[in-house]
């Protein structure tokens, strides 16, 4: 599973906590690019992106990637937790 | 102040947002996250609990706001340090935070790197601004002097009128605004009056429509 963090309804933290009980062993990268600021102005290293990615690492996400990634990156990301 | 491992408290309203930034933090060899708060009335009775060397400080938070939560703590534990840690980049955000003796203001969008930056600053007793605010603040700074800079409409508030409003808009009943600031509806009425009379305001949802503008609330 792939997920984003900021969200209407549930964040991506909490949907990755309800995923971790219901099916502990499904792998759950989660992706943020911190959610709070227009395009021009966001820092792929702030804060809030490090905070948010640090919370989902803490509720057991299995890879985390900061926005923007490239094609290769995802890829990368889920080759390796799939084992191939 | 020079101790091996320094305490923090944490005050945001948004759990990921303090889970993230207790992980961040204790990352860093020297520093140990000793508690966390979801709004500035728990975290003012918070830091008489636990004795933080650092509050790190949300600024929009339901109840008591983070502004009002950093005037509490510095009159009452001069020796505390206060980062305020928000999104807000608006002159009267910064300049109120400022004002309630904030040492430092650092932005969410902020590097990680600034963040600690920002926390040894203060640890060494100096302050610090977020890069991206420091034009900001020497604008404003210099504006101070100009008799033809305008006020902006929310300094004209009392601090207790900033509260009333901001429940106001947040949608507490008279009542229960009384209860949380532990005064009498009478009072809150008047408090009500004053500050839209000193606004222009005419009703609540003007008085909301206001606190939004202004970033007293979220939308």
């Amino acid at each position: 599973m792939i997920t984003d963090i900021i969200m209407p309804g549930i964040d991506g933290v909490a949907t990755l906590e309800r995923i971790k009980k219901a099916y502990p062993d499904l792998p759950v990268i989660v992706i943020s690019g911190g959610g709070n600021v227009a395009p021009m102005e966001y820092e792929p290293g702030a804060i809030s992106t490090s905070a948010y990615l640090a919370s989902a690492a803490k509720a057991g996400a299995a890879c985390t990637l900061t926005k923007p990634f490239n094609r290769q990156e995802l890829v990368s990301a889920v080759t390796n937790l799939l084992g191939a | 102040m020079n101790k091996d491992e320094y305490r923090i408290l944490i005050v945001d309203d948004h759990t990921i947002m303090r889970d993230g930034l207790q992980s961040l933090i204790e990352s860093e060899p020297g520093f140990k996250v000793v508690g966390t708060a979801a709004d500035g009335k728990t975290g003012v009775r918070k830091v008489g609990e636990l004795k933080p060397d650092i509050v790190m400080m949300d600024l929009t938070m339901p109840g008591t706001s983070g502004i009002d939560a950093i005037a509490h703590i510095k009159r009452q534990y001069r020796d505390v340090k206060l980062v305020a840690l928000t999104f807000h980049k608006e002159d009267q955000y910064i300049h109120a935070t400022l004002e309630a003796g904030a040492d430092a203001y650092v932005l969410k969008d902020d590097s990680r790197s600034e963040l600690f930056t920002a926390l040894r600053s203060v640890l060494s007793g100096k302050s610090y601004l977020s890069p991206s605010i420091c034009d900001r603040v020497v604008a404003g700074y210099l504006a101070g002097g100009d008799p033809n800079a305008k006020q902006p409409t929310w300094e004209l508030l009392t601090k207790r009128e900033r509260e009333v409003i901001k429940l106001i808009a947040e949608g507490y009943k008279t009542r229960e605004i009384a209860d949380y600031l532990s005064l009498s509806p009478k009072t809150v009425e008047k408090h009500r009056t004053n500050l839209m009379k000193k606004l222009d305001l005419h009703s609540v949802s003007a008085v909301t429509l206001y606190a939004i503008q202004n970033g007293l609330v979220s939308q």
